[in-house]
């Protein structure tokens, strides 16, 4: 029998056993004596029959930023794919592979991580509309040159990477290490089991499982207190606060799951910070509960999970943060500022009481989970370009409209909107010195299909799209003898807008538009108008 | 319309009659007031003068061919075009409500006079139902050139009355237009004096055979219309009578009545009368010299009280 394999269905028991004991009976082997390769991917997307993900890319950044940051991962040797088809992510291995080849053959050690976050259906990785099958990235991994190969899947169903190898769904595995022999071989994590589905968290801005493993490799991980996050580490810790956290979810409790196939007896060490003093330091006297680092764009960079009477120490770069620990009832937060090459000291009397609306992570949306329908009020005006156009034929008009939007209803971080408007105001044309005066009314019915970019670090968010909408615009002459006239057309047109989140359902809305139409009642002519709108959007 | 232009207008649904060329189409069609006389009058009172009477009388038939004649225009007046090409529109065909086995149409032609000036032609047409487009009878023509503004000018109407009935319309039905061969109707509310003629020639067999009316309007209610008349006295002789009146913005004024009463001696004229009245329409003078045959020699009143 297959040692690991053995441990691995001692249970979670013996898995715990030996992560306690593992720090005391052999030291971890150094990040610093082998020459690391990774290939990060992270992809929003998966092609048809599937809802793109949000936070599939932010994910792969975070973890690319944490592994060249304290993984040993050099910037040359690692590739960071967003969004890219499978072909990138085949050709990138074939590279990866190539240097680990050339790397081995000067005698290095090598260790190469493939992270993916994205989609996987039906035993295959989704990288847009391109597939790969599950069983072919596994088998390349197992395939690969280097001395390791780590493969992190965060994905759906992704559990079935492990299935033929006997994964678990366990809080914790060690590598039964009695020496410090150097370990070899193939390690699979996996953020779900083959049958769960891998959840985001528009709360913590990820996906649950990358989240808590880049939080534990910052250092939340780091059982030991030696600064250093090893593998098992990083996974018991991922583990359990993925379990955790979406025990309550809707779509019920997620379970990581892992496999290993090792030789060698020394655990991994993935992330190493004892040299580096560049962080935040919570001492052991502060209060206990889960500490929020958000970044400067609103996203949560770790999080701390301080137990009462012990420190904590979180390996993050220098720049300014701000610090979130939610109460029952209210929020505690604050300002720390990691100077360059210093622990910046957690200090609670600088923490202070504010109302959940002031939580600053992500801004107002991280609640933007799903099809969002708002219904908005708004007033119009609206004003032809052309001159003798908008003096005798269209006046300029004010509107007061009502519009529907649903936001993300097909694809994330677009729009489709409904919109109606009913206006008028008084005119007057000249025709040969007799003065005419109207009234002018105006209906338009309108739909807008537009691109939404939501900035992260505060309440606002832009859209750039497309209008086309159905105008019936009429006029009444006071003098009784003139015949009403009206003319009605479709109008297509290019809107831009913005909206700002006054309060949690309520947005303030400002749309520009311009808008083309063609005239052909006299004569043809190629008209042009603008609208600008301002309004308010109840958000359900 | 090309029919590029008509391809992308039909995929864009444009429809509607929103226009403001068709408002000079509009403007430029006389409407009643353009040509009504006003003639501020005072109530008719069993006393008052018998020129007054008269006049009023005239002023009354004057306008009312004038509601007839614009009568006609305004059938579509409160109505869109039914197509438009270029500088011209053309409302109907239509069939006539009191003959359906006709129909009408209205033509109107705008021409460039120049840059500041409207002017227009029209045609009401007159057509058996299902006749070719070369079967158009006019039946009223009338021209338009607006001075000042679009809705004042110069335009003139002509009623052809025989011509329709010589293409068969059933004009005879109608007991207005049974005995007229043609009505010629100009008018310049440019700027005051307004000014409006009517001429109406009847046919021979009519008792009266041809009138002439000429109105004239001040910015201060004063006015004047002469109206003559050509036909058979009752005893039977040829005879061309003239009145004329004129009177102030408050109604009262002065009428003269005057006759040629020898068709041999077209150049004699012989007053027959003077009256004078006050506001309240009764005469302040009277003077009658003769009545178309018996010599009367008659006044009452004083002459002095005549405005004119």
């Amino acid at each position: 029998m297959n040692p690991t394999r053995a441990i691995a269905r001692a249970g979670p028991l013996l898995l715990a056993f030996a992560l306690a004991t593992l720090p005391l009976i052999a030291g971890p082997a150094r990040a610093a004596v082998q020459h690391r390769f990774a290939v990060i991917a992270g992809n929003d997307r998966g092609g048809a029959d599937t809802r793109p993900l949000r936070y599939a890319a932010d994910d792969a950044r975070k973890v690319h930023a944490v592994l060249t940051q304290l993984g040993g991962v050099a910037a040359d040797d690692v590739v960071l794919l967003l969004n890219q088809a499978s072909g990138e992510l085949w050709r990138a291995l074939g590279d990866a592979e190539s240097r680990i080849a050339a790397a081995r053959q000067r005698g290095e050690r090598t260790l190469f991580i493939l992270y993916y976050s994205g989609h996987a259906k039906d035993g295959e990785l989704r990288l847009g509309d391109s597939r790969i099958r599950l069983d072919d990235v596994k088998a390349r991994l197992a395939a690969s040159p280097a001395d390791i190969r780590i493969g992190v899947f965060d994905s759906c169903h992704a559990g079935a990477l492990n299935r033929t190898k006997g994964a678990r769904r366990a809080p914790a595995f060690a590598i039964e290490a009695a020496g410090s022999e150097e370990a070899r071989g193939l390690v699979m994590l996996t953020s779900a089991s083959a049958d769960e589905d891998a959840q985001e968290s528009d709360e913590i801005g990820g996906s649950y499982f990358s989240h808590y493993l880049v939080s534990g490799l910052r250092g939340d991980a780091d059982r030991s207190r030696d600064r250093r996050v090893t593998l098992s580490e990083a996974y018991a810790y991922a583990y359990a606060r993925t379990v955790a956290d979406t025990a309550e979810s809707a779509a019920g409790a997620q379970h990581p799951t892992f496999s290993y196939d090792l030789k060698g007896n020394a655990d991994l060490v993935l992330t190493d910070f004892a040299n580096r003093s560049e962080g935040i330091y919570v001492p052991g006297d502060a209060p206990a509960g889960i500490y929020y680092i958000v970044d400067g764009s609103g996203f949560i960079a770790a999080e701390i999970q301080k137990p009462a009477g012990g420190d904590r120490l979180l390996a993050l770069p220098a720049g300014r943060y701000h610090v979130r620990r939610r109460l029952a009832d209210r929020l505690r937060i604050g300002e720390i500022h990691i100077v360059a090459g210093q622990l910046a000291l957690l200090d609670e009397a600088r923490l202070r009481d504010a109302p959940f609306t002031d939580d600053p992570v992500k801004g107002g949306l991280r609640d933007e989970e799903g099809v969002r329908v708002s219904l908005g009020l708004g007033g119009t005006v609206q004003s032809f370009f052309d001159g003798p156009t908008r003096d005798g034929l269209f006046p300029p008009t004010g509107m007061l409209g009502l519009e529907i939007e649903l936001r993300d209803f097909f694809r994330r971080g677009w729009l489709l909107g409904f919109d109606f408007a009913s206006g008028g105001t008084r005119g007057e044309v000249d025709r040969y010195g007799t003065l005419l005066s109207f009234q002018f009314s105006e209906l338009s019915a309108g739909t807008t299909l537009a691109k939404e970019w939501r900035f992260r670090d505060s309440k606002l968010a832009a859209s750039l799209g497309l209008r086309l909408a159905v105008v019936l615009m009429s006029r009444k002459f006071d003098e009784p003898t003139i015949p009403d006239q009206f003319f009605a057309t479709f109008t297509p047109g290019l809107v831009a807008g913005a909206r700002y989140r006054l309060a949690r359902h309520f947005n303030l809305l400002g749309r520009g538009r311009v808008h083309y139409l063609l005239y052909n009642v006299d004569e043809n002519r190629s008209l042009g108008y603008w609208e600008l709108t301002a309004g308010v959007a109840y958000e359900f | 319309m090309s029919p590029y232009v008509a391809v992308v207008a039909l995929s864009l649904g444009a429809c509607g009659n929103y226009s403001n060329d068709d408002l000079d189409f509009q403007l430029a069609l006389p409407e009643q007031t353009d040509m009504e006389a006003q003639m501020y009058l005072s109530v008719m009172r069993p006393n008052s003068a018998e020129y007054y009477r008269a006049t009023r009388s005239a002023v009354t038939t004057f306008n009312g061919m004038v509601g007839q004649l614009v009568g006609l225009v305004d059938l579509v007046r409160g109505t869109s075009p039914t197509s438009r090409n270029g500088a011209e529109r053309i409302w109907g065909p239509w069939p006539v409500e009191k003959y359906p086995n006709w129909e009408l149409r209205l033509v109107m032609q705008r021409s460039t006079v120049s840059a500041s000036l409207l002017h227009m032609d029209y045609w009401l047409q007159l057509r058996p139902v299902g006749a070719g487009d070369s079967s158009w009878v006019s039946f009223l023509v009338g021209k338009y050139t607006s001075a000042g503004s679009a809705r004042t000018g110069q335009g003139e109407i002509h009623l052809l009355t025989a011509e329709a009935r010589a293409a068969g319309y059933p004009v005879n039905d109608d007991a207005g237009l049974a005995n007229l061969d043609h009505l010629d109707v100009t008018y310049d509310n440019a700027a005051f004096p307004i000014t409006v003629t009517m001429d109406i020639v009847n046919l021979p067999t009519a008792t009266t055979q041809s009138g002439h009316y000429e109105y004239l309007q001040n910015q201060d209610g004063s006015g004047q219309m002469s109206f003559d008349w050509q036909g058979l006295s009752n005893t039977g002789v040829q005879v061309s009578a003239t009145m004329q009146a004129e009177w102030i913005g408050s109604g009262a004024g002065r009428a003269d009545l005057t006759a040629v009463l020898s068709p041999d001696q077209p150049t004699v004229v012989t007053p027959l009368g003077t009256e004078c009245w006050g506001v309240d329409s009764v005469a302040t003078y009277r003077y009658r010299l003769r009545d178309d045959v018996t010599l009367l020699e008659v006044a009452s009143g004083d002459p002095a009280s005549c405005l004119f």
